[in-house]
């Protein structure tokens, strides 16, 4: 019983350990995840402003202030043969 | 020592005490007497013994269970990953993930006019931020002690101006503001959400992007520009009232560009008027007109092939009713040939291709192209095309050169897809999904004469502004005059354009229309689908035909 009753006492001691351990990196997690929102969020914003800077429109009015490039017309286009 | 010889026995001894006593007791030592019944009581204390070591053991074996299902199995743990990163309603992307609905962080500015120090200072303040604001606007805010929303979705440079400000106060409290990146390119299919109102995709499909649930469309924001572009160009240069545009893929029914004018802006709901709220191209129908009249060429290449070789007369036209005669005025020669029958649009040689038919194989046609049932496109409110209450043999005339029958632009496409992608039904769709099943419904050779019918009239007939240097197209145009209280208008017409490219092995069809096209204001009836549509198509087809996958298409040298 004696034998038993350690490993008893060793387990319980052992859960409560696991158990605080899970706490603290749970904690960590949470305290991660904030950061990875504010991240993920940051991404979003950047994300919302490359799409709005490569919307057809904005692209439209770039190349007319700065580069003046045609379109590509289907009868320059030669399609390659195959050999 | 017991020394009494009376009661001495080798193995038992009297109890000391009681030694005179008759109810003797004795002390067995060598445990002789009790054997058995040590034997049994160690036997119990064994049995429980190993009954607390089996319950220890389960609550050890329970314990190391639950541990491990902490270590591996949490499922808290892991979903508060998840909550922290799908907060946000889903976002709308293209068929090339280019964003065009999305959310972005904002605050809305509440006011207390309790806690403001300086009323006359901040009112001045107020009014450089939101100049537009009445100028009573804020004498009333102040005149009461309250707590008021000014504004929602404030800009950058308002947060910034008012914190500058630093009243206690100003109130900024945090607010998500939905926001539409290509305007007005999407809009008749996403619809807008405003905190009040939402329409179209956004309101149809709440509940997946309340979830936080993308959605992705089968729409090209390049072609979709493009499209856009053009179709304003031509609304503008023909002074239509409205104007459509479909891009589909014949072959697997996804629709990569569908434009209807006018939009509105859903960045803006409040600026957005009845008018410009419906989408033409699956809200609307119409009388098509003569785009209906290949229907009778699927016909008879399916029925009866020998109408191919016949003649037919058109010089003195049609008596349709006993008050309406039918001619082809617009055609000089007396007998046209079955090909000129499309390809110089003669809605007399249409009736009499229909005569040689007949009424029920047409309404089989009709059933089999799917124009009698209603089109499903996901999240989107399509509405059902306007048979005749009573399709008998003169309404069935009718709608053999597009009149009596009103049908969607959609519902068109799609019946016009199955007729050139080989004889395949396909249903539309806007949703980029791998469910997709294809069912033959026409004989491939009734496809191909279709496609070499299409080209004819690009090339010979009343097509000829659609055709595109560099793509071989085909195509039929569409005229037909407005109801207007019960009677055709002389003036105001609907034209059309429905073409498929490249036309030896269509992949793409690409659909234009003009409501009321008032170019030539005295003579609107000038206005045809050869001049308005067709060339609007190929514009449109000349800049979008390079971006799609120009390995379809052939070089004409």
């Amino acid at each position: 019983m004696k034998f038993f009753f350690l490993i008893f006492i060793v387990l319980v001691v052992i859960s409560v350990a696991t158990k605080l351990l899970i706490i603290d990196q749970e904690n960590k997690i949470k305290i991660l995840n904030k950061k990875l929102l504010k991240i993920e969020t940051q991404i979003e914003k950047l994300e919302t402003d490359i799409a709005y800077i490569f919307s057809p429109h904005k692209l439209n009015e770039i190349n007319q202030t700065e580069f003046n490039l045609k379109p590509i017309h289907q009868k320059n286009i030669i399609k390659l043969q195959n050999k | 020592m017991y020394t009494s010889d009376k009661y001495n026995f080798e193995n038992v001894v009297p109890n000391k005490r009681r030694h005179l006593s008759t109810n003797l007791k004795f002390k067995d030592q060598n445990d002789l007497i009790e054997l058995d019944k040590k034997k049994n009581i160690l036997n119990f204390s064994k049995l429980v013994s190993n009954v607390i070591l089996i319950i220890v053991m389960s609550f050890f074996l329970i314990i190391l269970i639950k541990l491990q299902h902490v270590f591996f199995y949490s499922p808290d743990l892991y979903n508060i990953n998840k909550d922290f990163l799908q907060k946000n309603r889903g976002k709308i992307f293209d068929r090339n993930g280019e964003l065009i609905a999305t959310n972005i962080d904002t605050k809305d500015f509440y006011l207390d006019t309790r806690r403001v120090l300086d009323k006359n200072n901040l009112k001045i303040k107020l009014k450089k931020i939101f100049p537009y604001k009445n100028d009573t606007y804020f004498e009333n805010i102040f005149s009461k002690k309250q707590y008021i929303k000014i504004k929602k979705y404030l800009t950058v440079n308002e947060q910034n101006q008012l914190k500058k400000v630093g009243d206690p106060g100003i109130m900024l409290h945090d607010s998500t503001k939905r926001i539409y990146l290509q305007h007005n390119l999407f809009s008749h299919l996403t619809g807008f959400k405003s905190s009040e109102l939402k329409s179209k995709i956004e309101k149809n499909l709440d509940d997946k992007l309340k979830n936080g649930n993308d959605i992705n469309l089968t729409l090209d924001l390049r072609i979709q520009h493009k499209v856009h572009e053009e179709l304003t160009k031509s609304l503008r240069l023909y002074n239509a009232s409205s104007a459509v545009a479909v891009v589909m893929d014949v072959n697997n029914g996804e629709i990569i560009s569908l434009v209807s004018l006018p939009d509105f802006n859903p960045n803006h709901p409040e600026d957005i008027k009845a008018f410009s709220e419906n989408n033409l191209a699956f809200e609307a129908r119409y009388e098509m007109g003569s785009t209906l009249k290949i229907f009778n060429a699927a016909l008879v290449y399916e029925n009866n092939s020998q109408l191919e070789k016949n003649k037919f007369t058109i010089d003195s036209g049609y008596q349709i009713t006993s008050e309406k005669l039918i001619k082809d005025e617009h055609i000089k020669k007396k007998n046209l040939n079955f090909d000129e029958i499309f390809t110089k649009s003669s809605n007399v040689g249409s009736i009499k291709i229909l005569e040689s038919i007949g009424i029920e194989k047409q309404k089989s046609l009709f059933r089999k192209l799917g124009i009698n049932d209603q089109i499903s496109l996901y999240g989107l409110n399509v509405v059902k095309n306007r048979l005749p209450k009573n399709w008998d043999s003169q309404a069935s005339k009718f709608i053999s050169y597009g009149y009596g029958i009103s049908i969607s632009p959609i519902s068109l496409v799609a019946a016009y897809a199955s007729l050139v992608n080989g004889g395949f039904k396909i249903q539309p769709k806007i949703h980029r999904s791998s469910d997709f099943k294809k069912e033959r419904i026409f004989k491939e050779s009734t496809s191909k004469k279709i496609n070499f019918l299409l080209n004819e009239v690009v090339q010979n007939g009343t097509g000829k502004n659609a055709g595109v240097e560099g793509i071989s197209v085909g195509g039929k145009t569409g005229t037909s005059k407005k109801l207007e209280n019960g009677n055709y208008s002389e003036n105001k017409v609907i034209t059309s354009f429905i073409g498929a490219f490249p036309i030896n092995s269509p992949k793409y069809l690409a659909f234009i229309l003009f409501d009321e096209p008032r170019r030539n204001k005295s003579e609107s009836l000038e206005n045809f689908g050869g001049n308005t549509a067709a060339p609007t198509f190929s514009r449109v087809i000349k800049k979008i035909a390079p971006i799609l996958n120009r390995s379809n298409y052939i070089k004409i040298e």
